[in-house]
């Protein structure tokens, strides 16, 4: 019994709209227009009339993707010569003192 | 005048002609967009926005389409802008409201749409609340049709789609309509 008036207040709901009449525009509307039109006018939002060209936005991206991909390589570069130049310096180290690495299995070879 | 003729007009700044196509479309604009934001001095304000938009770039309409479907695609297009800028910022205050920085923001009363007759006032205002939880492509085709109106024809020009697209949006829009509206009348 519930259901059925569910159903029925559903259906109902659902044909409320059926011959709705268009809502009408509050009077002197095109007034109100001229006057936010002559605001605009007067003052345009130059800023983002420029950010907002689609030709801006992509010669920006394009230039921080550029900045970024130079920033990464030179970090990248720049982090392996700090590597090669470190293990330089232990060769340079190990030479001064005769350290050179051999392991046991070498050592009893050669004498061998 | 023809269409085209009243095109160029427009075109070319007649300031009459642009006063013409105001005073002649300007209830069909507010009309649309107050069954998407569903409140009154929001469809306003939205409805100038739409005005000013078709008075910037009227100089590039080609007339690929009709006038009124150019008119009726950019407020539909203003009318969703508006509501995902309200729906975002009930989220920031929401948020805000959260981690303390803000009252909670109340859920909107009713929408009382002015063109529907008074013994189906009530029901119409559940319908409106329900229609805010379809998805955006059913939600338009479901205002256009049974708010505004229109035929399955007009609306699938207004929103580039086929017949048979517009005849499923619309299957599926009162499939979840019934859905929100037994929650709705079960609680």
């Amino acid at each position: 019994m519930e259901q059925k008036f569910t159903n029925e207040e559903i259906d109902l709901t659902l044909e409320s709209l059926n011959g709705v009449s268009r809502a009408e525009m509050p009077p002197f509307f095109y007034t109100r227009l001229q006057a936010q039109l002559d605001k605009r006018v007067a003052s345009p939002n130059t800023f983002w009339m420029v950010i907002t060209k689609p030709a801006v936005s992509l010669v920006t991206l394009s230039l921080l993707v550029v900045v970024n991909i130079t920033a990464i390589s030179y970090y990248i570069r720049s982090s392996k010569q700090t590597v090669s130049q470190q293990s330089s310096g232990i060769e340079k180290f190990a030479q001064a003192y005769d350290l050179s690495a051999s392991s046991d299995y070498t050592t009893k070879t050669t004498n061998e | 005048m023809n269409e085209r003729e009243f095109i160029l007009s427009l075109q070319n700044g007649d300031q009459l002609a642009f006063k013409q196509l105001v005073e002649t479309w300007q209830h069909m604009v507010y009309n649309n967009v107050l069954g998407i934001v569903q409140d009154i001095q929001e469809a306003e304000d939205v409805a100038q926005e739409v005005f000013i938009q078709v008075y910037q770039s009227i100089k590039d309409f080609r007339g690929d389409a009709k006038l009124s479907t150019w008119l009726y695609r950019v407020a539909v297009t203003k009318a969703l802008d508006a509501e995902r800028k309200k729906k975002s910022k009930k989220r920031v205050a929401n948020l805000k409201s959260w981690i303390g920085l803000g009252e909670k923001q109340e859920e909107p009363v009713h929408f009382y749409h002015p063109g529907v007759a008074l013994d189906n006032k009530e029901r119409a205002a559940v319908l409106f609340r329900a229609m805010q939880k379809l998805p955006e492509n059913q939600r338009i085709a479901f205002t256009l049709i049974k708010a505004e109106g229109l035929s399955y024809e007009e609306t699938a020009d207004i929103m580039n789609i086929t017949i048979k697209a517009v005849e499923a949006l619309m299957h599926r829009a009162k499939e979840n309509l019934k859905k929100h509206l037994q929650q709705y009348y079960q609680l």
